[in-house]
């Protein structure tokens, strides 16, 4: 049995002998023969899987037959998977096979296309002036000019109808560009003719609510039939703001056109997604930045957003940013965001600063210990650092500000009140932190004091210092353009892997998640908690058992599982109940400066 | 130290004795006015820190426990050449020292402030927020209560009581007073004075 991947629309496209396990193929939907058996997929899992049995390079190729922009920029083997799998689980794609063998016998030719299929020519040739009804022969997308038409194409519905947007590699022309996408139709012969359009949803698309399509026009693709006549020349492209597709990416559009008689053409294949370029700024000097942001890009790029990087700059070393010097640090990203490429990708630009610590301190904190015996010959006492955090109450071992910034000190004052006696400073030279782990010296969460050298008896210590109150993994500045992510945190380099995670979870943000079903998002994600349940903002408790007061605990941390989790949990991928939202959400706002 | 600083410590002093020394009970207002120099001492204090300053409450002695707070006497809604719908500052300076265990419910401190017309009681959680991604400690230890049991944790804090406070921004004169760790401070008088 031959074996291979066949698809069947664009440039007549034939990949033989392509694999050895299976005869199957891929084609556009509307060009499944009845006849021939098709292969359905219930579990995306499985269609993975699947897919991954074949050659990645083929693969590849056949990615590229589907969408023309998608082999002129590098792509792994995940993303073409993906991508793959995308389409057809939207639907745009089916599976054939196994008995398609004659079609493989045919090769290099065609084979034959269905008969209500339109030209694939610019301009279809029209029939002999014999025939004595006009007849549509043609609906399709435009690509680029009035007589160039896409087989399948990917529109970006975020950005505008400019100039500026033609990148060469995602976006070729002006075509692909807005939520409304032109539509030409051709007839066999000049002339006035009647015809009514309307847009085929791919069957997978992302179903809006009612509150949804009333908080936000975007949120609508034109879901009535419309009426029209053509020009003299027997063509007509369609009023653009009459035709428009949601804002939700992944989502699949052929638009079907009837003339008088009932003949019924179909076009190619859109599928919507969402642009969005982020600039990476790292300090100088910076060695822990995430040379990877694959993991990144794929989880947003699942949702049909491209996330397509800017060459990176530089700003200056910032050795922490806490709440007191985040101005600092806006100054100089600042200063580096001006001289890249990120201005001239305004409004739908992210910049991404890599930075060392995100710590926060909690200066001039005082423990006093009782019960401390002390005198010649005792042993020093080990004082574990505890109390309540100044965003989560709970008292926890809390770590001493050790060399997180040059100048800035843990140690304050220390004394030693014996019963009955006036206090005795102690010198800094006298209390020694203790690493938690021999891993990371900085690291400490007790002291150990020698008492050995005061007055024999008992009696109290009072430890006065600054402390970490808390840690942060990153950072949006609101609904401006700049995201934070560190590149250390607790004395330790994070992982790319954690660093992805992290910009995930900021970009999520950016992208108006966890929403809350307000505005112009989409509805409220049905996980979400927020500042008055343990985490500032919008979150998601996916995981995490309904109904709690809070969901910042240990427990609960350990149990979530959505990367919109309010604290970094290893988790780099959107819940069930997130992934719809950030399908669905509109991106054609864009944001603004930070 | 400035002149005017000595002279706003020695009445921040005073003020926290007194304070003290009426704790838990919800004393008269002060008669007279407060001295200039000490109204903008508060004003001065930077706000949402956690240090000592000159309108700092005093511990009364080393074994005091309890929650001391200090505000200015008057908040003007808006000063001459502030934009109408800018939020005014409203310093609160405050000293806690209490048992650690008392603090191991989480129950966060209470900011509670009762409008002396109308009696009607605002509350407000004092706890920061942090729009950051807040990365756990790799391993974090567990706590042993009996270590709790004879520790005893102090703070100073200057909080902005607008931030947790949803007070109407008109005039009116309120008692506030602050909780935690099952401690009530003393209670002191805020009026909010509408510019003319």
């Amino acid at each position: 049995m031959s074996s291979g991947l066949y698809f069947t629309s664009g440039p007549g496209h034939v990949l033989a002998s392509l694999v050895r396990l299976e005869s199957w193929r891929l084609c556009t939907w509307f060009d499944q023969p009845a006849t021939e058996p098709r292969h359905e997929f219930t579990d995306r899992d499985a269609l993975d899987t699947w897919l991954r049995q074949f050659d990645p390079a083929r693969l590849r190729e056949v990615a590229g037959a589907l969408a023309e922009d998608f082999t002129q920029s590098p792509r792994g083997e995940d993303q073409i998977v993906n991508h793959l799998a995308g389409r057809i689980w939207l639907g745009s794609i089916t599976v054939h096979g196994p008995q398609f063998d004659p079609y493989v016998d045919e090769l290099p030719a065609r084979p034959e296309l269905p008969s209500d299929k339109k030209p694939d020519a610019p301009r279809p040739p029209r029939l002999p002036e014999d025939q004595d009804k006009p007849r549509i022969v043609a609906v399709e997308f435009l690509n680029g000019s009035q007589d160039k038409v896409v087989a399948s194409g990917r529109q970006y519905v975020n950005l505008p109808a400019q100039a500026k947007w033609i990148d060469g590699s995602h976006v070729l022309n002006r075509d692909r560009l807005t939520h409304k996408p032109r539509i030409r139709v051709w007839f066999d012969r000049p002339g006035a003719h009647g015809f009514k359009v309307r847009y085929l949803p791919g069957a997978a698309n992302v179903a809006y609510s009612g509150p949804e399509k009333g908080r936000n026009p975007r949120f609508k693709f034109q879901d009535a039939q419309k009426s029209y006549t053509t020009g003299g020349d027997g063509t007509t492209i369609l009023p653009v703001d009459d035709f428009f597709i949601a804002s939700a990416g992944g989502d699949s559009y052929v638009v079907q056109a009837t003339d008088e008689q009932g003949n019924t053409v179909r076009s190619g294949v859109i599928e919507s997604r969402r642009l969005v370029y982020y600039l990476p700024i790292k300090m100088r000097t910076l060695t822990a930045a995430a040379t990877s942001l694959g993991i990144f890009e794929a989880e947003f790029a699942r949702h049909a957003i491209d996330m397509v990087p800017l060459a990176a700059v530089e700003m200056t070393h910032l050795p922490n940013i806490g709440p007191e010097n985040e101005a600092a640090l806006q100054t100089a990203a600042k200063a580096a965001y001006k001289t890249s490429q990120a201005p001239a990708r305004e409004p739908y630009v992210l910049a991404v600063v890599f930075t060392d610590h995100l710590a926060v301190k909690n200066p001039g904190q005082s423990l006093t210990y009782e019960g401390i015996t002390a005198g010649p010959g005792q042993a020093n006492e080990v004082l574990d650092i505890m109390g309540p955090g100044l965003t989560n109450p709970a008292v926890k071992s809390r770590s001493l500000w050790i060399n997180l910034v040059p100048g800035e000190d843990w140690f304050v004052s220390a004394t030693y009140k014996p019963a009955g006696g006036a206090a005795i400073a102690l010198p800094k030279a006298k209390c020694t932190p203790v690493p938690d782990d021999p891993g990371t010296p900085d690291n400490c969460t007790s002291v150990s004091v020698d008492v050995s050298g005061l007055p024999a008896g008992t009696g109290k210590i009072t430890l006065t210092v600054n402390w970490v109150d808390r840690m942060r993994g990153g950072l949006a500045f609101g609904a401006d353009n700049a995201i934070l992510i560190c590149t250390r945190a607790w004395w330790r380099t994070k992982s790319s892997a954690s660093q992805n995670q992290t910009l995930i979870h900021e970009a999520g943000h950016q992208v108006g998640m966890v929403s809350k079903g307000t505005g112009k998002q989409p509805d409220e994600v049905k996980t979400r908690y927020d500042d008055a349940k343990g985490h500032v903002g919008n979150h998601c408790h996916h995981g995490i058992p309904d109904g709690q007061a809070r969901y910042d605990s240990s427990a609960d941390h350990a149990l979530s599982d959505c990367v919109m989790y309010g604290s970094g949990n290893g988790h780099a991928a959107f819940c069930e109940h997130c992934s719809p939202a950030v399908t669905k959400v509109d991106l054609s706002a864009g944001w603004t400066r930070f | 130290m400035s002149i005017l600083c000595r002279l706003a410590f020695a009445a921040a002093v005073l003020a926290g004795l007194a304070s003290a020394a009426a704790a838990g009970a919800a004393p008269p207002p002060r008669k007279g006015s407060i001295v200039a120099t000490e109204q903008d001492a508060f004003f001065a204090v930077p706000l949402n820190t956690r240090e000592a300053n000159p309108c700092s409450p005093q511990a009364p002695d080393d074994e005091w426990q309890g929650i001391l707070i200090r505000v200015p006497q008057v908040i003007a809604l808006r000063r001459p050449g502030d934009p109408v719908a800018s939020r005014p500052s409203g310093p609160i300076c405050g000293l806690y020292r209490i048992g650690l265990n008392r603090l191991a419910s989480g129950v966060p401190m209470l900011l509670k402030a009762t409008d002396r017309a109308t009696g009607k009681v605002y509350t407000g959680i004092v706890l920061d927020r942090d729009r950051g991604h807040e990365e756990p400690p790799p391993r974090p230890r567990a706590i042993d209560p009996a270590r709790l049991a004879r520790m005893t944790t102090s703070s100073y804090f200057n909080l902005d009581l607008f931030e947790y406070l949803a007070l109407p921004l008109r005039g009116a004169s309120y008692l506030l007073h602050a909780e935690y760790g099952g401690l009530t401070s003393n209670t002191v008088v805020i009026e909010l004075r509408e510019a003319r």
